[in-house]
């Protein structure tokens, strides 16, 4: 078969900066412009509190919920790093065995919601019309109410535990994943490339799974960050108000709470250590969130 | 002989990163005197439209540039923020590919005509808009006080355009660059345009600095082409289309398709970066040579 | 439905195609009608060229054809078969694939920036029920067809220039093996050293595999170069039609001589016409 002259490009500007930047050594340092220094930053600082958490088992220095009455209350000691609290457990170990909870339970959520929310708005967005309508109603009526009023519903139906916050939680984070990947999707459906797998005969779901969602897959996951960050703030808030996992059971939201009373005795550390940590998580996240995010959109 | 109005002397930009480094103009040189219209013609990629971003010192950030444009003998390169703001304002005129991107959509063409002369010229209000309007019905748009009054997004590309060619006229610049004018425009519309373009600024003594991928239409409205590819000039004068002897020049008039005959095959281009460095390095031959056979 | 086709017969028939967009609810604006009765027909082994300005109806004509849009009134016959009403299932889709295809204007965005090259084609053969360890080996060859060298199967699009994207955009469409190939201003956004080189391409296709084109263009000199027959339209209806050369060289329509009359070439000056009101 002829080939008429072998396509030879002559590099336009665009494809050559691309290409200067593609060959940057080190993947490293694109990740690391990606981020930016905040970002790394604030992965550092997650990465801390990720890794501790995971490896708690083995390296808490004590059972979280060992009791060592002749230190309660105490502050921070040689025994134990960060004190103990009111029944003298060790506060370095529940942080560690909280952070499980705190970091668990809204990955959980977010990783629910994005999931349900984004087939909603494939969904949407491919079918338009009467679908779209309907299922747009269902995210306003689920945007009316916050997040929390969700979980709090579903612990006055099924009783505070985990599994149950976390449920009603995702429900109430479903409309903000929805609108974003909705509104992106529709702006896939009118491009010409969708259009010309919709006249070779793909199917709409192949379509939307396999031409639609890869391109909308970076502000996805933007979105999922960003939103962790709230729903770690959600969670505490709902086991603070002792909703969500209960007693003995070490999570940084009940942690603050029981602070509370320790504070009012004269141990500020487990209130202030518990909050303090709440806020790093949520602030790296935030901020790891946001970087995506602008990537996403200088992709564009 | 007075000196030329516009003159890019050994032109180079380059945009350098930290670990690469693009030369994306390698020694761009022309001159344009006044009331000429000089073509600069290119494909994608070979500097055209950075040429002119230069020559408005519009260039990103992250450009390294060496080499001099001289407007009417002062550096352009080396104007302070006062100079280069009159400089923008006053010297230089743009015409751009797509007008709508560069004109604001909440303001009217109005307000979008009169504001260069009420702000920098001190012109009147009203006597700028006497003038706007006289001018909109020079290049053909009719009811032109009632376009006054209307949004960017009540007029046709076409008469956007005009729009365009108005505003940029009506604060009498000694040099218009055009970038593309007519390529987001029907064939009909774009022979408008370019006449409108050619007796108003043959009317005023303007020079023009047409850039543009088609050699045909350049040929056309200017005085002189300059062919460009990969950041250089390679052939420029006012024989360039009748008589060209580049070799690059000959293959991209022979590879554009004619409407009175057709061919069996259309002539594919060979010419590439290799073929441009040869030449490239003869010409330097050919220059040293020159110079040792003065000396 | 009819039964064996004859060689002669037209592969597309269009007749009275009309478009009419509607008027937004509850605004004072007019229905748009964009085609108004539009008729013609596509011979085998031919190119006929749609030639027009924007607004003269000829992109939405051609979008008609293969389902893009909704047809308003009018019929349109592929290979015999009423092809009027939109595909109603994805069998029919497929099978529609399989007689007529299209490439779109824009390299930069007919194609999936996240699928590599490869994958683009070889997801069509396996749609088109050519699958398995086949479709690769096919894949390759057909890339190789457009004058894509074997490294450039596992590349993404944001590495390919225009013109190779637009060879990737030709050879997704011969994947289907159609007998019609609806370009689009498929050249209109090339250099004119690609295009040179698209048009050598889409002529060499032609020749091999006798598939016809319809080729949509507002360049006159282009359509002179690849098409044997035009039509042109304006204002969503065909005011001219005959044998390109012909028409070129002797337009008697004004409107085709206007056309003619503004294409740049040796000796050429720009000419102003009447003032414009819109």
């Amino acid at each position: 078969m002829t080939a008429s002259g072998t396509a030879a490009a002559a590099d336009t500007t665009a494809i050559a900066l691309r290409r200067a930047a593609a060959q940057d050594p080190g993947r490293l340092t694109l990740l690391s412009r990606k981020l930016g220094v905040s970002g790394l930053i604030a992965s550092a600082v997650l990465a801390v509190f990720v890794l501790s958490a995971a490896l708690a088992p083995w390296i808490a220095p004590y059972d979280p919920d060992f009791p060592d009455l002749l230190s309660a209350l105490s502050g921070p000691t040689s025994q134990h790093l960060l004190g103990a609290d009111a029944l003298g457990r060790d506060l370095l170990s529940r942080l560690m065995y909280g952070a499980r909870i705190t970091l668990l339970g809204p990955t959980l959520v977010i990783l629910i919601a994005t999931v349900v929310g984004t087939l909603l708005a494939l969904v949407a967005a491919w079918n338009r019309g009467r679908v779209d309508t309907v299922i747009s109603w269902v995210l306003d009526v689920l945007f009316a109410v916050p997040g929390i009023v969700f979980a709090l519903i579903a612990v006055a139906i099924f009783g505070p535990n985990l599994p149950t916050v976390v449920v009603g939680l995702s429900i109430g984070y479903i409309p903000y994943v929805a609108r974003v990947v909705r509104g992106a999707a529709l702006r896939e459906r009118g491009m010409p490339y969708v259009q010309a797998a919709w006249l070779q005969g793909q199917s709409g779901i192949g379509i939307s799974l396999k031409q639609i969602l890869p391109n909308v897959q970076p502000i996805v996951v933007a979105q999922a960050v960003s939103s962790l960050g709230f729903a770690v703030i959600d969670l505490a808030a709902v086991s603070f108000l002792g909703l969500g996992v209960q007693p003995p059971t070490a999570d940084l939201g009940l942690m603050v709470k029981s602070g509370f009373d320790s504070m009012l005795r004269g141990q500020a550390l487990e209130a202030v250590a518990a909050g303090l940590a709440i806020v790093l998580v949520v602030w790296s996240i935030t901020v790891i969130g946001d970087r995506l995010a602008s990537n996403a959109r200088s992709i564009r | 002989m007075s000196a030329p109005l516009l003159e890019i002397e050994d032109l180079h930009a380059s945009l350098v990163t930290r670990y690469r480094r693009l030369d994306l103009l390698n020694g761009v040189s022309l001159t344009l005197d006044r009331g000429e219209a000089l073509g600069l013609v290119g494909e994608s990629g070979s500097g055209k439209s950075l040429t002119t971003r230069a020559v408005m010192r519009m260039l990103a950030k992250g450009f390294q540039t060496s080499g001099d444009i001289r407007f009417e003998g002062t550096s352009v390169l080396g104007m302070n923020r006062e100079q280069l703001r009159r400089y923008r304002a006053k010297d230089v005129g743009i015409i751009f590919q797509d007008p709508r991107a560069h004109v604001n959509p909440v303001h009217t063409v109005g307000d979008f005509l009169t504001e260069a002369l009420v702000r920098e010229h001190g012109v009147k209000l009203d006597e700028a808009e006497r003038r706007a309007v006289q001018l909109l019905d020079e290049v053909g748009v009719r009811h032109a006080e009632r376009r006054l009054r209307q949004y960017p997004h009540e007029l046709s590309g076409g008469l956007l355009q005009r729009v365009m060619i108005a505003s940029v006229l009506l604060v009498e610049p000694k040099l218009i660059l055009a970038d593309e004018p007519t390529t987001a425009l029907d064939v009909t519309a774009q022979s408008d345009v370019m006449a409108i373009l050619d007796e108003q600024r043959k009317a005023r003594g303007l020079s023009l600095l047409f850039i543009t991928h088609d050699l045909e239409l350049a040929n056309a409205c200017c005085d002189r082409l300059a062919v460009m590819y990969a950041g250089e000039i390679v052939e420029q004068g006012a024989h360039v289309y009748d008589a060209p002897t580049h070799p690059y020049t000959k293959e991209l008039l022979g590879a554009r398709p004619s409407i009175d005959e057709r061919l069996d095959r259309l002539p594919v281009l060979e010419y590439n970066l290799e073929l441009h460095n040869e030449w490239k390095a003869r010409e330097l031959q050919e220059r040293e040579l020159k110079g040792r056979a003065r000396a | 439905m009819s039964g064996a086709i004859a060689s002669t017969d037209p592969l597309i028939r269009v007749t009275d195609l009309r478009k009419v967009f509607p008027a937004p609810r509850g605004t004072k604006a007019e229905d748009v009608v964009a085609v108004d009765g539009v008729s013609f027909e596509l011979l085998p082994d031919e190119c006929l060229a749609i030639v027009g300005e924007s607004g003269s109806g000829k992109t939405t004509v051609a979008r008609m054809i293969v389902g893009l849009e909704t047809v308003t009134d009018g019929t349109v016959e592929v290979l015999g078969k009423d092809r009027t009403a939109a595909p109603r299932s994805l069998a029919s889709r497929r099978a529609r694939a399989r007689e007529v295809q299209y490439v779109f204007q824009d390299p930069y965005s007919s194609l999936n920036g996240r699928q590599r090259i490869g994958e683009v084609i070889s997801s069509n053969l396996k749609l088109h029920g050519i699958g398995g360890t086949g479709a690769k080996a096919r894949a390759q060859a057909i890339l190789d067809s457009v004058g894509l060298p074997k490294k450039f199967f596992d590349r993404f699009p944001k590495e390919l220039s225009g013109g190779q994207r637009q060879r990737v955009a030709i050879a997704r469409a011969l994947a289907a093996d159609p007998k019609v190939i609806v370009l689009d201003e498929a050249v209109a956004a090339l250099d004119v050293s690609i295009q040179a080189q698209i048009l050598n391409l889409l002529a060499d296709i032609k020749a091999e595999r006798r598939v016809s084109y319809l080729f949509i263009s507002h360049d006159l000199a282009v359509v002179n170069q690849i098409s044997d027959r035009m039509i042109v339209m304006e204002n969503g209806l065909v005011v001219d039609r005959g044998d390109t050369a012909a028409l070129l060289a002797n337009p008697t329509h004004p409107y085709t001589r206007s056309l003619r009359a503004a294409v740049p070439g040796p000796g050429w000056k720009p000419v102003r016409r009447e003032k414009l009101a819109s």
